[in-house]
C-alpha cells in the first residue's frame, strides 16, 4: 500500500465513510461522518499511521483530504 | 436579584455581542431588538418554540419570550423533523420562531430569522410561572422537558456571576449551543453582568474558531469533557492566548488525569480552572469546585454554588452525617425547576419539587466538605447477584490508562474501547479487579465514543449494537 492508498484507508477508517467518499475534495464539516469529535480520532490515527506529531497549525488546518497530504508532506511523507 | 432580560439597557453602550463579521452589539441595541419583538408578543402567556442557533436572533428570541412573559423552549434547530412534528403535536406551541422559510407568513421578520403563528389555538393554559423548557437529554429522542421559572434561570445567573467573579470586562466564547442549559446559562451569567458573548459557529477544531478567540480578546471557555479531549489533542498548553482567564468544565466527568493536567497548566499559566457539577433540572448549576482547589480534589465535583444546599440521603431518606459514606446528592436551591412535562397539558401544573432536587448520582462527601460523585442510581447492572456501578468500573478502566466506556445489563458487563489491540487485557483487567468471570464481561472496539448534540458521551448509541440483539 502507498501512502495515498494509507492516508485513504485511514480517513475511511476514522470517520467510518466509503472509499467512494474519500476524494481529494472532501472537505471538514461537509458531511455528519467529518464533525469535531471525528477530526480529533482522525487526528489521533493519522499521527500513529504515519508515526508522526501534527503541530496546533496543521490540526486545524487540515480541513480537506488534499490539505491533509500537502500537510504531511510536510512531514516527510512521501506522496 | 439580577434580572438579566430587564437589565440590558442599564449596560447601554457596553459590548454584548460580538458577531463572526466583526460587527458588535451593544447592550442598548439589544434592548432595542428585544423590545421591537417583544410587542409582536400577546398579554397572555402562550408558548413559544424557538429553534436555537449561535445566532444574534436566537438570543434576541429567548429575551423577548422571556421579557413578554411567554413560554419559550429552546430547540436545537438541527433537530431531526420527525422528533420536531412529534414534539409540536405534544406541546401544540402557538408560535414558532425560526430562520425564515418559504411558504409562511411572519409577523416579525429581522436579519433571516422571523417569529409566526401556528395553527394551534385556544390551547390549555400555562402555568404563570412557567418561563422556559428545556430538554433532559439534549438529544433529540425526547420529548421530556424540564419546566423552569425566571427565578430560576435569575437566581442560578446570579450565583454563576458571583462565584465566577463575573464582570462587565469578560467576554465568553459560544462554545456551547444555547439550547444546552450549560450553554445557556454562560449566555445568561455575562448578560447579568453586562459582560459580553462572543458568538461564533465555527467549530474548535478550524482555524476559524482559534481566530476569533485571538481576534476578540475571549476571556472565558466553556466546554464539556470533549472539548478538554480536543484542546489536549490541539497542543492547547503550547498556545499563545495572553486574554484567555478562565476554563470552565461541566456536562461530566472529566478523568482525573487530564483535570490534573488542566490543574497544573492553569496554576503556571495564570488562569483559573473551574470544575463544575449541574443538571437541567437545576437550571443548572449544582455545585463547583472552588480554583483553588482542584489540584487536590482533582475527582470532586466540590461545594453547592451560592444561595444551594448540598447533603447525602441514604435510601430510607435519610440524612447521611458521616464522611465518605454514599449516599443520594440532594441539592436544595431557588434554582430547581417546578417539574417535568411531556404534553402541553402539563404546563399547567405548578411547583412540584418545592427548590428540592433529588440528583439521582450517588456521591460521597470528604472531611473537608467537597463531594465527590461515586455512580448514578440507574447506571447499576447487577452480576451474579452482585450490585456493579457502571460509571466505578469506568474510572477504575479510565485510571489504569484504558479509553473505556462501560454499559451493561444484570449478568453482562459491557466495555468498550477504542484501542482494540487492549481490548483483551482490558476484559483480563475487570475480571481480576472486580473477581466478576470472564464470561459475563464483553469486550469491543468502537473507532470514538459517539456524543449527544450538547457533547455528553451517548451510552445508547455507544452499545447500540448490544442493546438491540
Amino acid at each position: 500500500m502507498n501512502n495515498k492508498e494509507k492516508l485513504i484507508t485511514t480517513f475511511c477508517d476514522a470517520l467510518g465513510i466509503e472509499q467512494a467518499v474519500a476524494t481529494g475534495e472532501l472537505e471538514y464539516n461537509s458531511i455528519s461522518e467529518w464533525d469535531s469529535v471525528a477530526h480529533m480520532a482522525l487526528i489521533a490515527k493519522l499521527e500513529q499511521e504515519f508515526d508522526i506529531m501534527l503541530d496546533t497549525d496543521d490540526i486545524i488546518d487540515m480541513s480537506s483530504i488534499n490539505k491533509a497530504e500537502e500537510i504531511l508532506a510536510r512531514y516527510d511523507v512521501v506522496f | 436579584m439580577l434580572c438579566f432580560d430587564e437589565s440590558l439597557d442599564q449596560f447601554a453602550g457596553a459590548t454584548a455581542l460580538f458577531l463572526d463579521d466583526n460587527e458588535q452589539i451593544s447592550y442598548s441595541e439589544l434592548a432595542g431588538k428585544v423590545a421591537a419583538l417583544v410587542r409582536i408578543f400577546p398579554a397572555e402567556k402562550q408558548l413559544v418554540f424557538i429553534l436555537s442557533e449561535i445566532h444574534v436572533q436566537t438570543i434576541v428570541a429567548y429575551l423577548a419570550a422571556l421579557r413578554a412573559g411567554q413560554a419559550a423552549v429552546l430547540l436545537n434547530a438541527n433537530m431531526d423533523a420527525s422528533a420536531f412534528d412529534l414534539l409540536l403535536q405534544q406541546y401544540q406551541p402557538e408560535w414558532i420562531f425560526e430562520a425564515v422559510q418559504t411558504g409562511h407568513s411572519y409577523e416579525y421578520k429581522e436579519n433571516g430569522h422571523g417569529l409566526r403563528r401556528t395553527h394551534y389555538r385556544d390551547n390549555s393554559t400555562i402555568h404563570p410561572d412557567v418561563a422556559l423548557l428545556l430538554s433532559t437529554s439534549g438529544t433529540t429522542g425526547s420529548s421530556k422537558m424540564v419546566k423552569l421559572t425566571k427565578e430560576n434561570l435569575y437566581h442560578n445567573a446570579a450565583a454563576i456571576v458571583e462565584y465566577l467573579a463575573i464582570d462587565s470586562n469578560e467576554r465568553a466564547i459560544s462554545s456551547l449551543p444555547l439550547h444546552y442549559s450549560y450553554g445557556l446559562s454562560v449566555l445568561n451569567s455575562h448578560l447579568a453582568a453586562g459582560a459580553a458573548i462572543v458568538l461564533t459557529d465555527t467549530s474548535m477544531m478550524s482555524r476559524d474558531f482559534w481566530d476569533v478567540l485571538k481576534e476578540c480578546k475571549v476571556t472565558s471557555f466553556a466546554g464539556v469533557p470533549y472539548h478538554y479531549e480536543m484542546l489536549l489533542r490541539l497542543r492547547f498548553f503550547n498556545m499563545d492566548l495572553p486574554d484567555l482567564k478562565t476554563l470552565t468544565q461541566a456536562g461530566g466527568r472529566l478523568s482525573s488525569k487530564f483535570i490534573r493536567k488542566f490543574a497544573d497548566h492553569a496554576a503556571t499559566a495564570g488562569m483559573r480552572f473551574f470544575v463544575m457539577y449541574g443538571q437541567t433540572e437545576a437550571s443548572p448549576r449544582i455545585s463547583y469546585v472552588p480554583a483553588g482547589g482542584i489540584a487536590d480534589n482533582p475527582e470532586s465535583i466540590g461545594i453547592a454554588i451560592p444561595g444551594g444546599k448540598l447533603w447525602l440521603q441514604d435510601s430510607n431518606g435519610n440524612i447521611i452525617e458521616k464522611d465518605n459514606e454514599e449516599g443520594e446528592l440532594i441539592y436544595e436551591g431557588p434554582n430547581v425547576m417546578m417539574g417535568y412535562a411531556t404534553c402541553r397539558d402539563d404546563l399547567a401544573t405548578g411547583d412540584e419539587f418545592h427548590n428540592i432536587l433529588p440528583t439521582g448520582d450517588l456521591a460521597k462527601r470528604s472531611a473537608n466538605g467537597y463531594f465527590t460523585i461515586s455512580g448514578r442510581l440507574k447506571r447499576f447492572i447487577k452480576i451474579f447477584g452482585n450490585r456493579v456501578n457502571l460509571d466505578e468500573v469506568e474510572l477504575l478502566l479510565q485510571n489504569k490508562g484504558y479509553d473505556a466506556l462501560c454499559g451493561g445489563e444484570d449478568n453482562h458487563l459491557w466495555v468498550a474501547v477504542t484501542d482494540h489491540a487492549v481490548a483483551g487485557d482490558a476484559k483480563k483487567y475487570v475480571t481480576s479487579a472486580l473477581g466478576i468471570h470472564h464470561s459475563a464481561i464483553e469486550t469491543f472496539t468502537v473507532e470514538t465514543f459517539p456524543t449527544t448534540d450538547s457533547g455528553k458521551i451517548d451510552y445508547r448509541k455507544t452499545f447500540s449494537a448490544l442493546l438491540e440483539r
